[in-house]
């Protein structure tokens, strides 16, 4: 199937359509004997080398000979020993809740407090304790929908490296001596009464209730200050807005009234401001229907994106153009140029400020500076474009790829472009707001000043870890903190800010506390606690009541009277009770609240909001005109998808969590160009040593297509010293490069000098352990394809689609419920938040660095990233690709023992106690979705961390194949309720764990028998294809082709009339 | 001699064989195969199931609640027995070992005797709406002093009841009507009906 | 009878070596014409004619084969048409139950395994084997020299009228008559 397979020396090379790396791309990565053979092999990594990492010992293996004497030892004793079984006790309660019924799972509502952003979240308790977090239908910002950090956050409260009990220490040190809460609070409250000056220092609090508290707990100081640092928080944002709006929030922005997006580096599908809302509003826009292809052209949204890394929304972007770091404020200003002063056009145009502001960013020299192909008409074109869409497009811009001296202008210059293109008030809004304005390093700047002239007593840290996220000796904050005379630090790992406490106190993880959460003014999220505190751990806010008291400070009424803070959040609620004017008493208002989890207030800010006054006066911010620094190697610091700031660096999960880009796990590495590389002489897993101003670190290299030949990036978060034995030294600590300017911290645009170090470092990545072998397994169409043809592409590709073949056989009349489901790649934004609900739900256990190089991760689930075009300007496709279900499985017909089958409603089933580990059924899997236990790996759950499992699905041991079972123990809960109630299943009452989590709804699964479904509306679309037709292996799991906004109808048909028959 | 020193080693090897055999067969009789039938291990309390569900009859379902609701029968919690028990019967050392218990809050930590491994998923919900008396699979408890495990438990006994060949006829009353195959199992029999 | 070592001894037979393949079949046909009742030949090789010569009958152990491969065979395909089909049908890659094409590995399997271990254990039958009785007491015998014995009857006869009666020196006489250069008897204890 292979068309370079070689057989024809003449014919000339033709690259595959769809590649995964830039490799494939060249005809002698194909002629390379070694890449032959290494394709040919069913999978990538030879046993061979396995043999020294099974010889050692390590906690997930036995060592060979260690093996043979246990198996030994055992067969000895199963002989000499008696038959029964040992004696186990059966315990029941001594008195049983009334709600809880072991066996049978309950829901609390909550808020997750894993970023800050504050989605409304449902924890799935069993017996006590809770083993999933689903989003809450009810909130409004996710509607149902979670993102891989909240679905890993459950791990968090089970981590055994968590802190277990309050102690005291020297600063420098990073262990002490435990005491009891009782003497902390003694001696901390007698030296807060002793002191003036106290600062807080958190990260964002977005909880209205705790913000309050902290608040009037410093009322009771002579001086006394909140200060936020939160290095993920886009403070500039808010700024911006002050400066053009004269209101310091941080809009409200709706994605699903926009038909145009141009974003500035913003990467709002990936971890910009709220992810999971803005994804889920994006997604509406870019909904198809076959029957109506017309309406598309109205409705398709279209994504423009300039970004210095490649990011999700950027691999989602109808039209990507890299950048260097620090480019996205000049192209903005371009275009803001192109659009006031070219074209004349908006009512800023007779705006003399404005124009004498934007003097000299005139496009051909941006473009040309940059090198932005299609050069000036492209920004003419996207002037144009925005004008048309106005009032129905969207500017966004910022991020902290994008952070530098000129942060501050590119959001004046986003806001000056939405208020040109009447924007404001329609698709972004500032009546709808965070709960909170943004922070930026400014307030921690003045903090760190402060301690350093002495001018502190007492500095109290919570959910903020300044000495992992920051320069350390460039900021100066640990001379600092050493100056001030108590510092106490609320926090759930002994972090590094922690080393240079006095006191460490222990926090509760926030699905044991007690909070709220407000996701915009108006919406009001519950946060209640899900399981009884694990360890002797106490919450933050606690901590600060007892202290008022114990320091009988002078604070409100409401802080000395409150027993507890649960005391303290019941009273701030009854405000929020007064001011609606609730006709319902108070209990009852909040017995309702905790149920449904959220309350909005009638007048919220999804209400329509009007434009607000463009100041232009903000424009004096903007930065003149200079021309740019020569093309240097440039470097951008950026958040991945899976750590953020690494606050949660002890996830496993999340470490193993491969990048949706790069699907590299447990590092982070520097991304460069295709070209850059080529340039620099290097390949991928070359260890470099980067140098910006006077630090240098060595990290591996990974080729990225789609960078900027100017442009590096690499993700911050990894490298952290103490977190864990997960996280502790996993990747690199590239927070030492971050630039310290004053009140600044800059990210974006660092220069750099790289030099070859000969090293070599496998990097983790999953993404090339299997090959399709150039088979036809995913495919991608215009709009205007679509719109012309629905079926575009799938009728076209003669073996993407089946014809019917002649069987040999009749098939099997599926009688009852037939499960299904459909996978729409339009929607699918490649986030991976269905990754980690998998992982949580079925009880997947992680494997280590080690193992996913040898290709053995054991995700389910995993989304396949395919690029197309050329490696500097490539496109994405993401593939979730996961057990499809064959009705004709080619695993079925190889088990010698019939541990897979198929069952009567048409799962492919998975018998784990039938399997003998032949493995033949995963060489025969042609999409490679069976995962295979090489080791115990559930042994690597030590301690608490065995709470997490979910008692629904077995726990695999070694020797066991597994693979997604489309959550069957989830579909016998449905039959079970729908058989009590008689009825049928109901489409909603069945999700499968990926499908409930997925922002855009591109899972969907449902009973094919029944017409009605929206899974059968799915097969029945045009654009519906399935993985691997010509294999006749018909999947239960069937795709639909993506659509990209693009116009390339003509090229498309042009290149298919030149290629003829695709292999 | 009668035989000769190889016809000695002949009768030797057969005689040996035959008493390993004998052994094996002897051992498997004796040992029974890891079903744990008849297991009747001692309990800390010595609840008589003889007394309150045979002479009282009590209803399995009073104190088991759970086994109408959920996948767990469950033992039950002390507050069940302390809803009689804090008045019934206080001279009984057994019962004021139950009070004391339940004062201190800490449980009774009876033997598990039904236990199937943990690759196997059994309801009890569902079996007990579809009409299976709790005797058909644990025997007559209302006969029994000291509980033991009355059936083997495998996976062919369950089957059995599944494909209709040792199924209570009420059982059969209430599955007939809605059965997709009339000629097949009256209950589930694919893999992951109990394997998940 | 006392043997060379002193003990009581029983006689089990005569027999008479001869020098050539040929000899051994002329002289055998006239042992058959003779009708005793117990007599055999033994030669280092398979000699053509001595069949017929020996007046043995056609082996019955092809239409043993025969019925066990078919038993096997049938066994085999029942067995998984019974399992699969029958008693618990469990849809396999969307073949139809009674799947046959999937069937003929283990049905020709067990063909060959029946008619196979069949043949052998017949063959060991009809041969009396294993004969912990019967030795080789002339470690010759298979080796280079081919002869003729012919045995007296352990047991009663059961059709004492139908043979001809065995005494010692007249079937050593006969045999000798016949051509065997060399005569012995052969005793019951030696054979082992």
């Amino acid at each position: 199937m292979n068309k370079n397979s070689g057989k024809d020396e003449t014919s000339t090379f033709v690259p595959p359509r769809h590649w995964l790396g830039p490799e494939e791309l060249e005809a002698s990565y194909w002629a390379d004997p070694q890449v032959a053979e290494k394709r040919s092999q069913e999978f990538y990594e030879k046993p061979v080398e396995l043999i020294d990492a099974i010889d050692k010992t390590d906690t997930q293996g036995l060592a060979r000979r260690e093996f043979l004497t246990i198996m030994g030892a055992s067969m000895a004793m199963a002989t000499l020993s008696c038959a029964r079984r040992p004696v186990h006790k059966i315990i029941p309660h001594v008195v049983r809740p009334e709600e809880v019924v072991p066996g049978v799972s309950s829901y609390y509502a909550s808020t997750c407090k894993e970023c800050s952003v504050g989605c409304g979240i449902l924890t799935k308790n069993r017996e006590g304790r809770p083993i999933k977090l689903e989003g809450n239908s009810e909130h409004p910002a996710n509607r149902g929908a979670l993102c891989a950090q909240g679905q890993a956050s459950l791990l968090n409260l089970y981590d055994p490296d968590r802190l277990q009990a309050p102690y005291s220490k020297s600063k420098g040190q990073l262990s002490g001596t435990e005491i009891s809460w009782e003497t902390a609070d003694a001696q901390i409250a007698q030296k807060l009464k002793a002191s003036g000056r106290v600062r807080v220092l958190t990260g964002t609090v977005n909880s209205p209730s705790t913000q309050r508290l902290i608040n009037e707990f410093l009322g009771g100081f002579k001086d006394g200050k909140h200060v936020v640092y939160d290095p993920l928080s886009l403070g500039e944002i808010s700024d911006a807005q002050e400066a053009s709006y004269g209101t310091n929030v941080t809009p409200k922005y709706y994605f699903d009234k926009a038909e145009f997006v141009v974003s500035f580096g913003a990467d709002f599908l990936g971890n910009w401001l709220s992810p999971v809302e803005h994804s889920r509003d994006w997604g509406q826009g870019r909904r198809l229907d076959s029957k109506n292809p017309a309406n598309a052209a109205l409705r398709f949204s279209k994504l423009v994106v300039f970004e210095s890394i490649f990011s999700v929304t950027g691999a989602n972007a109808d039209e990507r153009y890299p950048v260097r770091p620090g480019d996205e404020y000049r192209l903005a200003m371009a275009l803001a140029y192109e659009l006031i002063v070219s074209k004349k056009l908006s009512r800023f145009a007779s705006d003399s400020a404005v124009i004498a502001a934007l003097q000299g960013y005139k496009p051909e020299v941006i473009a040309a500076e940059i090198g932005i192909e299609g050069g000036a008409e492209k920004i003419r074109a996207l002037a144009e474009q925005l004008w048309r869409s106005r009032g129905k497009g969207l500017v966004v811009g910022g991020g902290i790829s994008t952070r530098n001296s000129s942060a501050h202008a590119l959001q004046v210059v986003v806001n000056l472009l939405n208020s040109a293109l009447e924007n404001e008030g329609v698709t972004v809004a500032g009546a709808g707001v965070f709960a909170q304005p943004g922070s930026t390093y400014a307030g921690l700047a003045a903090l760190i000043e402060e301690m350093r002239a002495g001018r502190v007593d007492a500095l109290i840290v919570h959910r903020t870890n300044p000495a992992f996220t920051t320069p350390r000796t460039a900021t100066g904050l640990e001379e600092a903190m050493k100056k001030v005379s108590l510092v106490v630090s609320v926090a759930d790992h002994a972090d590094e800010t922690s080393r240079f406490a006095d006191y460490v106190l222990a926090d509760h993880h926030y699905l044991e506390n007690w909070g709220d959460g407000s996701a915009w003014h108006g919406v009001y999220s519950l946060q209640q606690p899900a399981i009884a505190p694990l360890y002797s751990t106490r919450a933050f806010e606690d901590t600060l009541i007892a202290w008022a008291k114990g320091a009988q400070l002078k604070v409100s009424s409401r802080l000395s009277g409150a027993a507890d803070w649960h005391a303290y959040l019941m009273d701030c609620w009854n405000e929020i009770h007064q001011s609606e004017h609730i006709p319902s008493g108070f209990q009852q208002f909040w017995e309702t609240c905790l149920r449904d989890g959220v309350y909005t207030a009638k007048a919220n800010s999804s209400t329509k909001a009007s434009a607000r006054a463009f100041r232009s006066a903000s424009v004096s911010a903007l930065t003149k005109f200079a021309p740019a620094a020569e093309n240097e190697m440039r470097l951008a610091l950026y958040e991945s998808i899976a750590l953020g700031d690494g606050t949660s660096a002890n996830n496993p999960w999340l470490q193993e969590f491969p990048d949706p880009i790069s699907s590299i796990t447990w590092d982070n590495y520097l991304n460069i160009g295709v070209a850059a590389a080529k340039r620099l002489g290097l390949a991928e897993n070359d260890v470099v040593e980067i140098q910006s101003a006077d630090v240098a670190l060595q990290l591996p290299v990974h080729i990225q297509p789609g960078m900027h030949p100017a442009s590096a990036s690499v993700a911050i978060g990894y490298g952290r010293r103490s977190v864990g034995k997960v996280g502790n030294l996993a990747g690199v600590d590239v927070f030492p490069l971050v630039k310290a300017q004053g009140n600044e911290l800059v990210y974006a645009g660092l220069p750099m000098a790289l030099t070859k170090t000969g090293k070599f470092y496998k990097l983790a990545a999953t993404q090339y352990h299997t090959a399709s072998e150039n088979r036809p397994i995913i495919n991608d169409i215009s709009l205007a394809q679509f719109i012309k043809n629905p079926g575009a592409v799938n009728e076209t590709e003669p073996e993407l689609k089946l014809k019917e073949i002649p069987t040999i056989f009749p098939r099997h009349d599926y009688k009852g419920y037939r499960w299904g489901m459909s996978i729409d790649l339009t929607q699918c934004f490649g986030c991976g938040a269905c990754v980690i609900a998998c992982q949580a739900e079925n009880n997947i256990p992680v494997v280590g660095r080690e193992q996913v190089r040898n290709s053995r991760q054991m995700h389910w689930i995993r989304i396949d990233r395919y690029f197309s075009g050329t490696p500097e300007k490539p496109e994405v496709v993401f593939q979730p690709m996961l057990c499809q279900h064959c009705e004709n499985a080619p695993c079925e017909t190889v088990c010698p023992v019939l541990a897979t089958v198929h069952d009567d409603e048409g799962l492919n089933v998975q018998v784990y106690n039938r399997c003998v580990g032949t493995r033949y059924c995963q060489n025969n899997c042609p999409y490679k979705v069976r995962r295979f236990n090489f080791f115990d790996h559930w042994k690597s759950y030590e301690g608490s961390m065995n709470l997490a499992w979910n008692p629904d699905v077995t726990v695999r041991s070694r020797g066991i194949m597994e693979k997604c079972t489309f959550c069957v123990q989830r579909i016998r809960d449905a039959k079970d309720q729908a058989k009590d109630a008689g009825t049928l299943v109901e489409e909603s009452s069945l999700k499968t764990a990926c499908q409930q989590t997925c922002p855009t709804d591109a899972i969907v699964f449902g009973d094919i028998n029944n017409p009605a479904t929206k899974v059968s509306h799915r097969n029945d679309e045009q654009r519906t294809f399935r993985a691997l037709e010509v294999l006749n292996t018909r999947p239960a799991v069937s795709y639909m082709t993506k659509v990209r906004n693009v116009e390339r109808a003509e090229t498309q048909e042009a290149n298919e009339a030149k290629e003829g028959a695709h292999s | 001699m009668l035989t000769s020193r190889s016809s000695q080693l002949k009768y030797g090897i057969i005689f040996g064989a035959l008493v390993v055999v004998l052994a094996i067969v002897g051992l498997m009789a004796v040992f029974p195969t890891a079903t744990n039938q008849g297991y009747a291990p001692e309990q800390p309390i010595p609840f008589s199931h003889r007394l309150h569900a045979g002479q009282y009859k009590m209803a399995c379902l009073y104190c088991h609640s759970n086994a109408e609701r959920s996948m767990h029968a469950t033992v039950p919690s002390l507050n069940i027995c302390m809803n009689c028990h804090s008045i019934v019967k206080g001279d009984s050392p057994y019962i004021q070992k139950m009070k004391k218990a339940f004062a201190e809050g800490k449980p009774i930590e009876w033997v598990r005797i039904h236990e199937l491994p943990d690759f196997v998923y059994f309801p009890h919900k569902r079996h007990v709406a579809k009409g299976v008396a709790c005797q058909t699979c644990h025997g007559p408890v209302q006969e029994m002093d000291r509980v033991y495990q009355y059936a083997p438990l495998t996976m062919g006994w369950c089957m059995e009841c599944h494909r209709g060949e040792t199924t209570p006829r009420n059982v059969l009353q209430n599955v007939y009507p809605q059965m997709k195959n009339p000629q097949g199992p009256v209950a589930p029999v694919n893999c992951n009906t109990c394997h998940y | 009878m006392i043997g060379p070592q002193g003990n009581k001894k029983s006689l089990g037979g005569i027999i008479g070596y001869f020098d050539t393949p040929d000899e051994l079949v002329t002289a055998m046909k006239d042992v058959r014409d003779a009708r005793y009742e117990r007599f055999d030949a033994f030669t280092p090789f398979p000699v053509h004619g001595l069949d017929a010569a020996q007046g043995l009958r056609r082996s019955p152990i092809p239409y043993i084969t025969f019925i066990a491969g078919l038993t096997g065979g049938s066994l085999g395909f029942l067995l998984q048409y019974w399992t699969s089909a029958v008693d618990w049908p469990l849809i396999v890659a969307g073949k139809p139950f009674n799947s046959w094409p999937a069937f003929i590995p283990v049905t020709f399997e067990l063909t060959i395994l029946f008619a196979g271990l069949a043949t052998a254990g017949a063959m060991l039958a009809f041969n009396g084997l294993p004969n912990h009785r019967r030795k080789a007491f002339d470690p010759g015998l298979t080796r280079d020299k081919f002869a003729i014995v012919i045995e007296s009857p352990e047991v009663e006869s059961k059709a004492p009228g139908r043979f001809k009666r065995f005494e010692e020196s007249e079937v050593a006489d006969f045999l000798r008559k016949l051509g065997a250069k060399d005569v012995a008897p052969v005793y019951h204890e030696a054979w082992f």
